[in-house]
Formats: C-alpha cells, sequence, structure tokens
C-alpha cells in the first residue's frame, strides 16, 4: 500500500515573512482595485450623463419655439429663474429618476432677443453630489455641453 | 509491503507559494486598471467629439440669426442684387445667385463640419428656409486599392 505523508517544514520567519509580503502588495492591490473600479464607474458615468445630456439636447433642437423649450424643461424638478434659467433633474447611483440625488444634471437657458428671432444660449451638465473614492482627479462635473438655437419669427423651417 | 513517499514544501516553498500568488494578483490589479482607463479614454474621446459637435452647432445657428436678421431689415421692395450683396457680407458666406440661396461651412477641431444651405424666399418680408444641415468629415481617409487573388471555384 502506498502512503503518502505531507512534511511540511515551515519555519515561523518564513510564515510572517509571507504575510509581510501580501499585506503589503495587499494594501498595493487594494488600492489598484479601488482605483479600477471607480475609473470604470468614472467612465461608464461619462457614457450615460453623454446619453441623457444629448438626448435632451436633441429634444431641445427639434423644438420650433421658446415656448416648447419651457414647457420641456418643466419636466425638470428644480427651476431657478433670473437672468440665466436653471433646471436641474437628480438621479440615484443607478442613474434612475426621482430616487436620489447622486447625479444632477442641470440645464442654463439664457435668452437673447434680436430683431429678428430669438438666440438660446444652452448649456446642459451632469454633476456627482460626491467625488470619486481612490480618484483625486478628474472633479465632480462628470460631461458638458454648451451650443445655441436659434428660433426666428419668420421662416427658418426646413425645405421639402 | 508499504511504499512511504514524502512530499515536502521544504524550507521557502511558502514563500515562493505566496509571491506567486501575490504577482498573480498584482497583474490582476494591474490589468482591471488597464480595462478600465481604456474605457475612460474611450469615454472622453466621445465626449470630446460631441462637444466639439454640439460647438459648431451652435455657430451655424448663430450664423442662421446674423442672415435672418439682414433679411428682417431688408426692404421688400428692394432688388435681388442689392439683397445678395448684403448677404454676402457675413463672413464665410457664399451666395448662389442663380438659385437664390445661400451656402456656408462651420468647422470643428474634430474633423467635423457643418454645411448649410439656406434658399431665400419672399412673401410679404424675406426670409429663409434650410434646405439642407449637413454633418461630415473635413478630411476623408484614402485608402489605397489592393487587388486580391480569390478562388473562382471549380467548373
Amino acid at each position: 500500500m502506498n502512503k503518502v505523508t505531507l512534511n511540511s517544514k515551515v519555519s515561523l520567519l518564513e510564515i510572517i515573512l509571507s504575510v509581510l509580503i501580501f499585506a503589503a502588495a495587499g494594501i498595493i492591490m487594494l488600492n489598484c482595485f479601488g482605483i479600477a473600479r471607480f475609473t470604470q464607474i468614472r467612465a461608464n458615468d461619462k457614457a450615460i450623463a453623454g446619453a441623457i445630456i444629448q438626448s435632451d439636447f436633441e429634444i431641445i433642437k427639434s423644438f420650433s419655439s421658446t415656448d416648447e423649450i419651457y414647457e420641456f424643461l418643466n419636466s425638470y424638478e428644480t427651476k431657478e429663474s433670473g437672468v440665466i434659467n436653471t433646471y436641474t433633474k437628480y438621479y440615484d447611483k443607478n442613474w434612475i429618476q426621482e430616487s436620489g440625488n447622486e447625479y444632477a444634471v442641470t440645464i442654463m437657458i439664457d435668452l437673447e432677443r434680436s430683431s429678428s428671432g430669438e438666440m438660446v444660449n444652452i448649456n446642459i451638465f451632469a454633476e456627482k453630489e460626491k467625488p470619486y473614492p481612490f480618484i483625486k482627479t478628474g472633479g465632480q462635473q462628470i460631461y458638458s455641453i454648451e451650443s445655441k438655437k436659434f428660433f426666428p419669427f419668420f421662416g427658418g423651417k426646413y425645405g421639402e | 509491503m508499504e511504499n512511504r513517499t514524502n512530499v515536502s514544501a521544504g524550507m521557502g516553498g511558502t514563500l515562493i507559494i505566496t509571491v506567486f500568488v501575490v504577482l498573480c494578483l498584482m497583474i490582476f490589479a494591474a490589468l482591471s486598471f488597464v480595462t478600465a482607463y481604456s474605457d475612460l479614454k474611450l469615454s472622453k474621446k466621445a465626449q470630446e467629439i460631441t462637444a466639439d459637435y454640439y460647438y459648431i452647432h451652435g455657430k451655424a445657428e448663430e450664423k442662421l440669426s446674423e442672415i435672418s436678421d439682414i433679411l428682417y431689415d431688408i426692404d421688400i421692395n428692394e432688388d435681388k442684387d442689392s439683397i445678395l450683396r448684403k448677404l454676402s457680407v457675413i463672413d464665410g458666406v457664399s451666395v448662389d445667385e442663380e438659385n437664390s440661396s445661400l451656402l456656408y461651412e462651420v468647422s470643428g477641431e474634430k474633423n467635423q463640419k457643418i454645411s448649410v444651405t439656406l434658399n431665400i424666399l419672399k412673401t410679404d418680408r424675406f426670409y429663409y428656409e434650410i434646405e439642407a444641415w449637413n454633418l461630415s468629415n473635413i478630411e476623408l481617409p484614402v485608402y489605397e486599392d489592393e487587388i486580391i487573388d480569390i478562388w473562382e471555384g471549380i467548373e
């Protein structure tokens, strides 16, 4: 009959050394895994924020008057009126609206009247309420877009 | 008769295993960071291109506003040449006298441009109608022709 005997000759010094190596490497690894996780979350946030912002922008672009813009912006949760009107809507950590305020998407509307129409300066940006852990750079603003839309009093429609 | 086999990790065996495990975990950590970072770079690149597109869109709308203001101030009885002369003053706008249309382009920094064609129309006042609003590349990549011999099959 064959018998296999495990004969471990492990000294205490070796165990201590192994634990020390593991602990030292663990600190670096955990940081690395942490940075990787939150870098991935940051990348995903950018993509989702970009999709939401672009969608809102395209909706605004499709309007034919400034009144339609204001009607659309009533769907935003908060409104600050002034020279520049600011509208904000909030999202939770899974980017679901009306169930948290981890992320905020803000639209700033500045109206300029000219003799023949109205020019709307639009600035949309997405922000995170708290900064990302492990990542020092980047700030809390995730995405930002600036553009303009002109609404003429006469004409301006797309030809057939 | 009994055969006895002694399996021993020996001195330093634990250390070697620890170093190996740590090395593997380090590689996993580095790889996950590299993947996440390349995703972030891709998202940033997409954001830059999108922001550039909306910037040139805004510039094109600004030009539209300039044209609209000029058309608004033109007297309805003014002759065609005078109207086209006034419109050609706008920087970057070219006038197509034959078709009574205006053309202009706004270029971005990320190899994209918006080309706009407007028709000038008249009822009780002059106004424009957007005939074309196209987004395109400024420079297209040049691909060299490559002739590949393919199998023609059995007759």
